[in-house]
């Protein structure tokens, strides 16, 4: 290998890693919505049954969240009033965030309700805790904190409510999988303007259903437990659905 | 049906943020609990530092006031007595200081405390200000004695500040905060320097308490049994269980001698004991048995007072108890000479007055007579005159007219021959009577100046009782000793002749006094009237128990204590300081005693409401080898001086302070002796044995 070639090698090696690094800079920054499905390697690994990229999604935003709030609690054990940690991670995290959102903006079945709700929460993430190291400058009396803590419990019940005025629906869509007499299985989403967790469930048989064919479902909304099918009040006789190609194959094992 | 239960609801998303903010905060809580913990403790600590301190301050003050003592001890027996300011301010200076203008300096002191306390705060983060100098500038301290065997020492230190590293302030006021610290130190164990300074070091003695410490207040070293006894000797001593005996109700000593005490209130078996040194008093020996007072009425009762009628009657003068002698002129026949009795104050007009000789006058002859001489009385203003030779009779005569001052002649004539005649009355008492007829008569009061009632004994009443004639009397007393008869007798009637009335039923009186009532029937009898010839009323004071009053001491406490050198707390006598100071001024003694009540008053200690002694005293055995060797190398010799220590050691080291003493019965006088040389002067004995004791104890 002569020098030059290894000098030009370096060169591209340099260029690349530059444009590669603007690259991510820009995507991280400006991301924009890409059309493949992100292949979710450690998700993966972690849930073994077959569900979809929407599943998936809504999983990884649950993930990180959880991780961004432990991350939270750790830094306010660790560094005590250290607001610099705090914002850091807000940072990270919001860009994270904001990325994973805008670049899977067509795997989501309804995109809107999902940028809301992971926003907000981390908008009242980020004030309580930052609120809660600025507290802890101001007072060491045991029960403002009681009262600051109840301010917060406040404040998420108001934003679910909201959230809730907003997004919410006593319906959800379902997928008939299975009919067995006066019942019939059905499969739903992950909703979460309807606040139902996705899966399968039986519901009372109406007329004219076929296996494959979009229903309209009535929910029953459960505290805690979120939503549950009840009844289906619709039957869509065209099936063709943006998401039935999302849907996965039936899972047997 | 399946179900995707690894998404969680958005519900329970949302409300894990309070919960990780109650995590976040449980932690932050738990830490403030730890903090408000470590908060109270540090009040806690800074409450120890201040308590600390106290308790601290009263230690150092305990220890500076020991050392003080005993520094000041050791300075006055090698160096000298503390002179020019008092012993307690010397004391005090060097609690405080740890020197004194005297120039005594202590290793132990207030001022060396506080250096240490608080650098050893500092070390803990604590600044005490004021300066250590300015601090010990302020202490208030009281060192005074409070009572013959302790001293108390009241200190304070009025202001302090304690302030913490960082600039707070933890502590400002006093301390202790609203008290004063005392400390009583006791001066037991701590040598008297006075006697090793007085004694030039050979002779010692540490303060110790008698087993009776304050015999003027508590109880005396001694003890004291009475009861009455019979003895041949006022004083006895021995040594109980081996010469003298007792039992539950008696004292006596061996056979030898005939002495017993009886009656004693309290069982001997209760408080002799057996080897204990014992006196034995006896009041009035030889006087045996009740003293009676037996009067004879015509000499006790002088001026009568006659009641209803005209007469006053007195017939003391005429009472010639004494030797009668006539004196003798040789050769001459009709010339004599004779000693004359004068009546002084013969009333205006007694009916009649009697002479009697109690049974005859005699006239003894000595020498050669060649006649036997004659005896002539005469009554000479009224006109009464007798001779006779040899054995006269009794002469009357009746008056008619007021004889006024009549003296009496007594004469003796005749007689021829060398030698000498002596006219006496056998009995040598000559007494007279009044009489008179039909009246009353009434005695004056008897007074035999009595100090405890007394009853009659008898009334004996010789009379001359014709027929036809009638006598009374009456007998009054007075019970209350106010000096009026509170009580007669009814009217009694006489027989004629010696009439002995035992019965009269009269109480127990201090005066007594007589009425006659002599009554004729036949006034026309004038050979012969009723007539009282002789009275005599005998009363006798209250009966006294049988034997003379005596005491029995047990004094082996006494001796214990004088034997060991133990001392005793009494009023009169030096306290510590002034042991100290060398020197026992009475004025300095008042000083030191009012700081010592101020102090027990402050403390509130009080025996039955009295203030307890500051002096001290202890006794000096004159013939123990040590003090001989003292004694010699002063060059002094032995006299009664006192064995009361400061007054022992100031007569025969310094020749100043002489006080008398008297040797003690079983301890320097009696068969029992400790040391032949002790005496003690009476003001101690008084303070040790009370008056009674110091009486009996002493040989004066």
């Amino acid at each position: 290998m002569k020098i030059e070639d290894f000098f030009y090698r370096v060169g591209e090696l340099a260029e690349s890693a530059v444009v590669k690094l603007l690259g991510a800079v820009k995507d991280i920054i400006l991301p924009s919505p890409k059309e493949i499905p992100p292949d979710f390697k450690l998700l993966r690994k972690l849930v073994k049954k077959r569900i979809t990229v929407h599943e998936f999604l809504s999983l990884k935003l649950q993930v990180i969240f959880l991780l961004y709030l432990i991350l939270n609690l750790v830094i306010i054990i660790l560094t005590h009033e250290n607001i610099f940690w705090l914002m850091l991670i807000a940072i990270v995290y919001f860009l994270y965030l904001r990325r994973l959102l805008w670049r899977n903006y067509y795997f989501f079945i309804e995109f809107e309700p999902y940028r809301y709700f992971y926003y907000g929460i981390f908008l009242i993430t980020l004030v309580a805790f930052g609120g809660y190291v600025l507290l802890r400058t101001l007072t060491h009396v045991v029960y403002y904190y009681y009262a600051y803590l109840a301010t917060i419990f406040v404040v998420v019940l108001l934003f679910r409510q909201f959230f809730k005025e907003k997004y919410g629906r006593d319906w959800t869509y379902g997928v008939v999988e299975e009919i067995k007499g006066d019942v019939v299985k059905v499969f739903v989403h992950d909703d979460i303007a309807a606040n139902v967790k996705p899966g399968y469930y039986w519901v009372d048989r109406v007329g004219d259903l076929e296996e494959g064919r979009i229903v309209k479902l009535l929910l029953e909304e459960k505290m805690l437990k979120g939503a549950v099918p009840k009844r289906i009040i619709e039957v869509f006789l065209d099936h063709q659905s943006s998401n039935i190609s999302t849907e996965p194959k039936e899972d047997k094992e | 049906m399946r179900r995707r239960a690894f998404l969680i609801n958005s519900s329970v998303i949302l409300l894990l943020i309070p919960l990780m903010l109650l995590l976040a905060t449980y932690e932050d809580v738990s830490y403030q609990i730890i903090h408000a913990q470590s908060e109270r403790m540090q009040i806690e600590s800074t409450f120890d530092v201040v308590s600390s301190l106290e308790l601290n301050f009263q230690k150092a003050l305990e220890i500076s006031t020991k050392r003080a003592l005993i520094t000041t001890t050791e300075y006055v027996a090698s160096k000298g007595f503390i002179s020019g300011e008092m012993a307690n301010q010397t004391i005090a200076d060097l609690i405080i200081w740890g020197q004194s203008p005297v120039g005594i300096s202590s290793d132990q002191s207030l001022g060396m405390w506080l250096q240490n306390i608080t650098s050893i705060l500092r070390r803990q983060g604590y600044n005490i200000s004021p300066s250590v100098n300015d601090i010990l500038n302020n202490i208030t301290i009281r060192v005074a004695p409070l009572d013959s065997f302790h001293i108390a020492v009241i200190a304070r230190i009025p202001r302090i500040k304690i302030t913490s590293a960082s600039g707070g302030v933890i502590y400002e006021g006093a301390i202790p905060e609203n008290r004063n610290v005392t400390v009583i130190v006791s001066l037991e164990g701590i040598e008297d320097t006075f006697i090793a300074r007085e004694t030039y070091d050979l002779y010692h003695r540490l303060i110790k308490a008698c087993s009776y410490p304050y015999p003027e207040l508590v109880e005396r070293p001694i003890k004291v049994l009475s009861g009455t006894g019979e003895s041949e000797v006022p004083v006895v001593t021995g040594v109980y269980g081996e010469d003298i005996n007792y039992n539950a109700t008696h004292i006596w000593k061996d056979s030898s001698t005939n002495t017993t005490i009886n009656g004693v209130s309290v069982s001997p078996l209760d408080v002799i004991k057996d080897g204990d040194v014992g006196v034995l008093v006896f009041e009035n020996i030889g006087t045996t048995g009740p003293k009676t007072w037996s009067v004879s009425t015509q000499e006790e009762w002088q001026e009568n007072t006659q009641s209803g009628t005209n007469y006053e009657i007195s017939t003391g003068e005429l009472t010639l108890k004494k030797y009668w002698k006539v004196l003798w002129s040789f050769g001459s026949a009709s010339v004599s000479y004779g000693e004359t009795k004068t009546i002084a104050n013969v009333p205006s007009l007694p009916t009649s007055i009697e002479y009697k000789w109690t049974t005859s006058l005699k006239i003894e002859k000595s020498g050669l007579w060649l006649e036997s001489p004659t005896l002539k009385i005469s009554l000479t203003k009224i006109g009464v005159s007798m001779e006779c030779k040899g054995s006269c009779p009794d002469i009357s005569k009746r008056f008619t007219e007021n004889p006024s001052s009549s003296p009496v002649l007594l004469e003796l004539s005749g007689g021829l021959g060398i030698g000498s005649a002596t006219g006496y009355t056998q009995n040598n008492i000559i007494e007279g009577y009044v009489y008179h007829q039909n009246g009353d008569w009434t005695s004056v009061v008897w007074d035999p100046k009595l100090s405890k009632p007394a009853q009659i004994q008898s009334f004996n009443v010789t009379t001359s009782i014709g027929t036809l004639e009638e006598v009374y009397v009456q007998v009054g007393v007075d019970i209350n000793n106010d000096g009026i008869i509170d009580q007669w007798t009814p009217w009694l009637l006489l027989n004629d002749g010696i009439n002995v009335m035992t019965s009269l039923n009269l109480p127990l009186g201090y005066r007594w006094q007589v009425k006659f009532q002599l009554k004729t029937l036949d006034n026309n009898d004038l050979r012969h009237a009723p007539r009282v010839q002789k009275y005599s009323l005998l009363v006798k004071p209250l009966e006294e128990e049988s034997g003379s009053n005596s005491r029995a001491y047990d004094i082996q406490p006494f001796i214990e204590c004088l034997e060991n050198g133990y001392y005793f707390g009494i009023y009169n006598a030096p306290s510590f300081f002034e042991r100290l100071e060398g020197n026992f001024n009475p004025d300095r003694h008042r000083k030191y005693e009012a700081l010592a009540n101020r102090t027990q008053d402050l403390l509130g200690i009080s025996y039955n409401g009295k203030h307890y002694p500051i002096g001290l005293v202890s006794f000096i055995l004159p013939s123990d080898s040590r003090i001989q060797l003292v004694l010699n190398t002063a060059g002094a010799t032995l006299t009664n001086q006192t064995s009361f220590d400061y007054y022992f050691l100031k007569y025969y080291i310094d020749g100043s302070t002489e006080k008398e003493g008297y040797k003690m019965y079983g301890v320097s006088a009696g068969n029992v002796i400790t040391d032949e040389n002790f005496y003690l002067d009476y003001e101690t004995a008084v303070a040790l044995f009370g008056t009674q004791g110091a009486q009996d104890l002493l040989q004066r």
